[in-house]
């Protein structure tokens, strides 16, 4: 074989900083290529060998939407303002699920992948990130339901909607932070799995998803915005059926939350990868 | 050449911590003030070991269960990191570890070979291309679009290995689970990975199979309790091991310390082995064979010599011996190519795989140059026969 050769004898001279950053961008390029066939082998597999198939990624947000509708619409009269509930409660839902649902995957995807782990070495962050990324898959289609809806009431929505996809960016980033964190925990510690679905339910409801962060008083409206995800979901609402932001301010602080979740995040996360031959 | 792999004292420690807690509510339940806690226990799975291997040579690992092999595989592979030493390594590597390793059950054949083969380093395009060969290599076509968790160990075995030896790695890594194939499979398997160390790629074989590691290895390694008991020629690593073990074989013409002359004026090029009855690659037991030896003398003048033939069964077994120097057929080696033939009017083996070593001996008897298993031939009866050789007989009531 003679390229292989021709490799190994370039080598010593070839580790100039531009072959390394070449190098670099391959291995980049790669890696990216395998989370995206992860991501959509994962929601394939998920959909394909089940009962109702796709269905599932849209079942499920709406009988959320259709329970939570009648229990805080119907019998506790949640006000929703000028767009009718079940609208409002599944936007908070849809956009609620693709942290909640990101984060529930990524938990247990290092420890359920133990097969994939024991081959060649490859950046374990790309498990993770995979699993993220599959579940923005569904909730692409959960937005379409969304979409749906909002043409079936008649629900005025303006173009600032647009600028949801840079907010989901954040949304994403802060998902995928929080994520690689407790998809490394799981590692060292099983039922960190119990944990956050406990974590994510007081979650829930500690977040605008049910209810609107502006119909509070002021300090539990701040507080309430400090979450991060509380921000991010305000602002997507808000750039939906209001047109603007109301609160700006806070979208600052959810931007700085998601970086640096996602730093702290990964840091955990390179420290821990060692061990995860060792312990499991 | 450049060396391929370099590992430099090598040590692997694990903590066996008794107290480690697998769960937060354990973690919670430590947090309570104890009298005493159980001290850490190191053990060290791997201790000091170093080799290297240049590129295109093979390395046969052997040693007993729970020696370190595997986690010196998992070194090797960066799934795990040495305690203390540094491996270095260029090149493409692939390897076939573990049944499934790699495979993601709930994905079909045909997702886990991409899948494989993106974590190997390789784009789907170029994936795509091999497809086919890979599907055929490891003959699971009817299967290869249903989930691999529906796989047979062996079709999982199969699969593994055709998409490890498919990505044109440079560097092989193989551990045991070639076992779980059937024998034609593994011979199979054998072939190919010796087709690839022909071309270049380096070879990490783990075995408990102490036969082929002696006749297909270029080198040995043997690793008891962590440390390297044995390096070297394979026949004589796999020898020490055996003696180890308390089972030597009775083999009184081969030296455990016979060493390799690194004597490069004389190579052994090629060896045909052909029977003369009919023109098929395989001969039938007692037909008449040739077997045609090149000899390449790269001095300047030339030198007369001997060349010995050995015959050997795959398993090591030396079955028949052909000395030019007992023979005292003195062969003048001249500068450039020496054409030898040895032609028997029955060549009584069995059926079977043999193999043919050469060495070259100067007019002293003074070895020159040594040429393992530089050929094999097989022998394909009508009927198989066990054993070795075959009796010239005839039945008569007495």
């Amino acid at each position: 074989m003679a390229t292989s050769r021709d490799m190994l004898t370039l080598k010593p001279q070839a580790e100039t900083l531009g072959y390394r950053m070449l190098r670099r961008a391959q291995s980049l390029v790669l890696w990216l290529e395998l989370i995206r066939n992860l991501a959509v082998r994962d929601v394939e597999v998920r959909y394909k060998h089940s009962l109702l198939g796709l269905y599932w990624a849209i079942l499920n947000p709406l009988v959320t939407a259709g329970i939570f509708g009648f229990v805080f619409g119907v019998i506790f009269h949640a006000s929703s303002g000028s767009i009718p509930y079940v609208v409002f409660l599944l936007t908070g839902l849809t956009f609620w699920n693709l942290f909640a649902n990101g984060l529930m995957s990524a938990t247990g995807c290092v420890t359920g992948n133990a097969s994939m782990l024991a081959k060649i070495y490859f950046p374990r962050v790309v498990l993770p990130t995979a699993a993220v990324f599959a579940r923005f898959i569904d909730f692409m289609f959960s937005a379409l339901v969304l979409l749906v809806f909002i043409l079936l009431y008649h629900v005025q929505v303006y173009w600032s909607a647009l600028w949801i996809i840079p907010l989901l960016g954040i949304q994403v980033v802060f998902t995928l932070g929080i994520a690689y964190l407790f998809a490394a925990l799981n590692v060292l510690y099983r039922d960190m799995t119990q944990l956050v679905g406990l974590v994510l339910m007081v979650w829930m409801y500690m977040s605008p998803v049910m209810y609107a962060a502006s119909s509070q008083t002021s300090t539990l409206q701040g507080l309430l915005l400090m979450n991060p995800m509380g921000g991010i979901l305000q602002a997507e609402r808000d750039l939906l059926f209001a047109g603007q932001l109301t609160e700006p301010s806070f979208l600052w602080s959810a931007a700085a939350w998601a970086v640096l979740a996602l730093v702290g995040g990964l840091a955990v996360f390179k420290r821990v990868e060692p061990l995860f031959a060792e312990v499991m | 050449m450049a060396a391929h792999v370099v590992a430099e004292h090598v040590s692997k420690r694990f903590q066996l911590r008794r107290d480690r807690s697998d769960s937060v509510g354990h973690l919670l339940l430590q947090m309570l003030p104890r009298r005493s806690r159980p001290k850490p226990e190191p053990f060290w799975a791997l201790q000091d070991v170093s080799f290297e291997i240049k590129q295109g040579r093979s390395l046969g690992i052997i040693g007993n269960n729970g020696s370190g092999k595997s986690t010196l595989l998992k070194l090797l592979t960066r799934t795990m990191q040495p305690t203390e030493g540094r491996i270095e390594m260029s090149g493409r590597m692939s390897a076939l570890i573990e049944l499934g390793a790699g495979f993601h059950p709930d994905f079909t054949g045909r997702e886990n070979i991409v899948l494989n083969a993106s974590i190997l380093g390789i784009r789907r395009r170029d994936i795509e291309r091999s497809m086919d060969e890979i599907i055929d290599f490891a003959e699971i076509r009817p299967f290869i679009d249903v989930p691999v968790k529906y796989y047979s160990s062996g079709m999982n075995a199969r699969l593994g290995f055709s998409v490890a030896v498919h990505v044109q790695p440079q560097l092989l890594i193989v551990d045991e689970v070639l076992a779980v194939g059937d024998e034609a499979f593994q011979q199979k398997c054998m072939d190919r990975i010796f087709a690839m160390k022909r071309s270049g790629t380096s070879i990490i074989l783990v075995s408990h199979d102490l036969g082929s590691i002696e006749r297909l290895m270029d080198d040995g390694l043997w690793i008891d309790g962590g440390v390297v008991r044995g390096r070297g020629v394979p026949r004589d690593v796999v020898y020490s091991y055996r003696s180890f073990l308390g089972e030597t074989t009775a083999r009184d013409g081969a030296a455990p310390n016979a060493k390799e002359t690194s004597q490069v004026s004389f190579a052994v090029d090629a060896v045909a082995i052909r029977g003369l009855n009919r023109h098929e690659q395989s001969i039938a037991p007692g037909d008449p064979a040739s077997i045609h030896v090149r000899l390449t003398n790269a001095t300047s003048q030339t030198v007369r010599g001997y060349v010995g033939i050995s015959i050997r069964r795959p398993d090591g077994l030396e079955v028949a011996e052909i000395s030019g120097l007992r023979d005292q057929q003195l062969v003048a080696m001249t500068p450039g190519t020496t054409h030898v033939e040895v032609l028997t009017s029955e060549l009584r083996l069995a059926s079977g795989q043999y193999e043919v070593d050469v060495t070259i001996f100067d007019d002293q008897g003074r070895r020159l140059a040594n040429a393992r298993s530089a050929g094999a031939f097989r022998v394909q009866g009508q009927e198989r026969t066990s054993g070795v050789i075959l009796v010239p007989h005839e039945w008569r009531r007495s």
